[in-house]
């Protein structure tokens, strides 16, 4: 704590959550059971609930809006959208919840249980695990249809880079939510803009091109890209795409933890 | 020093407070430059200088708003100074906050691992803290429930066995103390200090309740407006504390009883001012705002104008008890400075002036003056006026239309004035009633060292002085004089009575009456006095005639002294009066025939 000050905050940052990783590991499955606690299929919900809603956005691709791209099988279509929609859902929770997550939990705060930032990177970890249980029903689906890619190993490293990026974003959010209530419900409808707007049922090159920069300047754009190249081995790789994931990553992360530092210690009298 | 736990150096903590959300928002982000009102700057806590060493036991007292919760606020790292410096060594475990954070689907066992899971325990070590945990609660056959189906008692009870099985290097202790019924909160207590037991745990709490605080503490701090007032062992500061909330409580009884003599002032005879009401006849909303230029009394040889600027209409306003102006801007209307009645804003309809009346002026030169008043209204409403004054009222009666024109009207101050005499007022909690031929002008309260107070040991000497004057100068009579003390405004308690006082207006005309307590019997707790002064025979001979309006009483006072009794023991508190008696044991056995009323033997 004495010498973080001098540290960059990304590292001080970084550094605090993994010394706190047991701590943070156990609140995140304390809040997963929370979220379905009193219901009757209860944990069960894990998986139930991404496995739905995969289902219920492939009947509107598939059955509803007929989307198909040239020379792909509807699995292809289906695991092209689902690249896109997985990480996106993980994106959405994250941020939704995250926006609150100081908010609601000034009880840890006040009652010194939790270091401040863990709070909102603990609402990342959970946003993280519905997407980890989707993912891993798109690799069943993937492998079914032959089309897991031999990159999958660098799946890790993809989704560490959005762990970074979700954590920059959500701690900026869940710090101005404090002050002002207002920005949850801006979050809420930017994420539901964002979605439409984002590749996940379409290709970016299907874009007219006066609508391209909506595309070029959209960062989900290249984490469904950095997904997708991982995943899916009938992607084209760009590896400048992912070189712009990894930095667009990196400095959110950096930009998120400085502004938190900046801020923490005013946030509590706001509270 | 190795063994210094906290240590703060001319500790200072501002709160703002803002007057709209956004301010909040651009102070954050220091965006807002100059302050035009957005906000305004709390001193929480202003200058302390404190250390506190590993195994003390601080208690902080004082009262609301004093600075107390933010002290341990900063202590716990919860919020950050703003002036000066603080050193606090690590381990702090605060408990500022109990009676969140528990799910109500989780169950009692998820809700305490999941307690536990956040101070980073989990597994057995978990598992046996559990064990304690529900053992100290005493919820064993309900710890697999969901806590929405428990108690408010059951929760508070597990909240406070979870946050505290954990052995923290300092407790932070924030108004938590004594939950749950009195049985458990004696075993909190006796937790809280097995907890420091061992010497190396240090416990700063905050509490309201200085006694139970000091059955913990051994050092006390107390802070008033944010600044350190003492600090030292538990006894002495306590003591210190103790005193100033007498004192501070004596001056709030004398601020009241001030209040009521001056309502006993103000039932004089000499009329002071006069308080001019215009409303509404049928307490209908105006048709349009009534435009006033001036409103004068004409007496014999004055002529009184009404003081129509803020202050004079504000001590009008507050003379009703009401704050709320209802009357308008200065405005020019047609060349006149005038002043608008609003006819919006109050549901009450009516604004009042006043008109002081200077000394010399008595009832019957007041009767035969007149008031006049000078007003336009584009749309006229019924409205009437009405004087008040001490023991004086006249309702002189309704406003003629203007037709959108300044139009004078002048009414006699004689129509419809009221008996003189017959007069009921309530001010400040306090009534007074009766035909005031005999008036009680002043009630004083005396310890048995002959000091004005009004607050009184159990068991010690009480008297009372009270002033009267008789009005009616033909008054010889022989009167009932009846002290009543009534716990919490409703219910007498304690009455004391004389039939014999003699009030003879020729010889007599104004006086004292003394009346010695040797003991207050009462228990502990605050009363309220009433005082009635009737003619003799009125309490034996049972009137039917409500007391308010019977003319046999001369003055009733209620609730005009309030006074506290303090000090008596166990034995004095939670009763109403302590009564005495004499007491024996005589040896021997209970006659036989007594016997089967006290004891039935079954079988």
């Amino acid at each position: 704590m004495a010498n973080s000050r001098s540290e960059l905050s990304a590292i001080a940052t970084a550094r605090m959550i993994l010394r706190h990783r047991r701590i943070l590991l156990s609140v995140t499955r304390v809040e997963l059971a929370k979220r379905y606690s009193g219901s009757a299929f209860g944990l069960a919900w894990v998986f139930l609930y991404p496995a739905l809603l995969l289902s219920i956005y492939l009947f509107v691709y598939l059955v509803i809006f007929k989307m198909r791209f040239p020379g792909y099988s509807e699995m292809d279509y289906t695991l092209f959208v689902f690249c896109g929609l997985i990480p996106y859902m993980g994106f959405m929770e994250s941020m939704t919840v995250g926006a609150l997550s100081i908010k609601q939990n000034v009880h840890l705060i006040r009652n010194v249980m939790l270091p401040i930032e863990l709070i909102p990177v603990r609402a990342v970890a959970v946003g993280l695990v519905t997407q980890s249980v989707a993912l891993v029903i798109l690799f069943g689906l993937a492998l079914t249809n032959n089309s897991l890619s031999v990159h999958l190993l660098w799946l890790p490293v993809v989704i560490l880079l959005q762990a970074l990026f979700l954590i920059g974003l959500v701690l900026v959010v869940s710090a101005l939510a404090v002050a002002l209530p207002d920005v949850s419900y801006f979050v809420n409808l930017g994420v539901l803009f964002l979605m439409f707007i984002s590749p996940i049922g379409f290709k970016p090159d299907m874009v007219p091109a006066g609508f391209a920069p909506l595309i070029y300047l959209n960062p989900v754009h290249y984490m469904t890209d950095a997904f997708r190249s991982s995943i899916l081995s009938n992607h084209v790789i760009d590896i400048a795409n992912l070189g712009i994931y990894a930095l667009i990553c990196i400095f959110t992360f950096a930009l998120g933890t400085a502004f938190f530092r900046r801020f923490k210690d005013v946030l509590m009298d706001h509270e | 020093m190795s063994d210094l736990i906290v240590k703060a150096v001319n500790l200072g903590k501002t709160y703002r407070l803002y007057a709209k959300p956004h301010h909040r928002f651009l102070d954050m982000f220091g965006l807002l430059r100059n302050n035009n009102g957005a906000f305004t700057e709390h001193h929480a806590l202003d200058h302390v200088n404190l250390e506190i060493r590993r195994g003390e036991k601080v208690a902080f007292i004082g009262r609301n708003g004093a600075g107390k919760s933010t002290l341990l606020k900063l202590i716990a790292g919860v919020a950050q100074p703003t002036t000066g410096t603080l050193e606090v060594s690590q381990g702090a475990h605060a408990l500022l906050q109990i009676g969140s954070g528990f799910h109500p689907d989780f169950t009692g066992r998820q809700n305490s691992l999941s307690y536990l899971a956040h101070l980073g325990i989990t597994g057995t070590e978990a598992q046996a803290k559990l064990e304690n945990i529900v053992d100290f609660a005493e919820l064993e056959e309900y710890i697999d429930q969901p806590t929405k189906t428990y108690s408010t008692g059951m929760v508070t009870r597990l909240m406070f066995a979870t946050s505290t099985v954990i052995e923290p290097e300092l407790l932070i202790l924030d108004e938590i103390l004594g939950v749950g019924d009195a049985y458990f909160s004696n075993k909190s207590f006796d937790r809280i200090r097995e907890m420091c037991a061992g010497g190396r745990t240090t416990v700063l709490l905050v509490s309201h309740d200085i006694y139970s605080a000091s059955r913990i503490s051994d050092r006390m701090v107390w802070l008033d407006g944010g600044r350190v007032i003492a600090d030292g062992p538990a006894s002495n500061v306590m003591k210190a504390y103790e005193d100033s909330i007498r004192v501070q409580e004596e001056s709030r009884l004398r601020r009241k009883a001030r209040m009521n003599m001056a309502l006993m002032q103000q039932n004089n005879p000499g009329i002071r001012w006069l308080k001019v009401d215009i409303r509404s006849l049928t307490n209908m909303p105006m048709n349009g705002p009534l435009f006033v230029s001036e409103i004068k009394l004409q007496l014999r040889d004055h002529i009184l104008f009404a003081d129509l600027s803020d202050e004079g209409l504000g001590k009008a306003a507050a003379l009703e008890g009401v704050t709320a102006a209802r009357w308008g801007h200065f405005t020019e209307l047609e060349g006149v400075i005038c002043r608008e009645m609003r006819n919006y804003g109050t549901p009450l309809h009516r604004a009042s002036v006043l008109l002081p009346i200077p000394d010399g002026i008595d009832r019957i030169t007041l009767e035969n003056g007149s008031l006049g008043i000078r007003y336009l209204s584009q749309a006229d409403s019924a409205l009437e006026l009405i004087a008040y004054g001490a023991g004086f009222q006249s309702n002189p009666g309704s406003l003629p239309e203007s037709h959108g024109k300044w139009t004078d009207h002048v009414i006699s101050l004689s129509e419809n004035s009221s008996l003189p005499g017959k007069n009921d007022s309530i001010l400040g909690g306090a009534t007074i009633h009766g035909t005031n031929d005999i008036l009680i002008t002043s009630v004083r309260s005396f310890d048995d060292t002959g000091s004005e107070t009004l607050m009184f040991q159990h068991g010690a000497a009480m008297s009372l002085e009270i002033g009267f004057e008789i009005r009616n100068p033909q008054l010889n009579q022989t009167a009932d004089l009846l002290v009543g003390f009534h716990r919490d405004g409703i219910t007498d308690v304690c009455r004391f009575f004389t039939p014999d006082l003699r009030f003879d207006a020729s010889s007599a005309p104004v006086g004292v009456v003394k009346m010695k307590i040797s003991k207050i019997n009462l228990a502990n707790g605050t009363y309220t006095a009433s005082l009635t002064l009737a003619k003799a025979g009125y309490y034996a001979d049972n009137p039917a005639i409500f007391y308010a309006i019977n003319p046999d009483v001369y003055t009733c006072l209620s609730r005009v002294l309030e006074i506290q009794i303090h000090g008596g023991d166990l034995v004095a508190s939670g009763a109403g009066v302590v009564g005495e008696a004499t007491w024996q044991v005589v040896p021997g056995k209970l006659p036989e025939k007594h016997k089967n009323l006290i004891v039935k033997e079954v079988g």
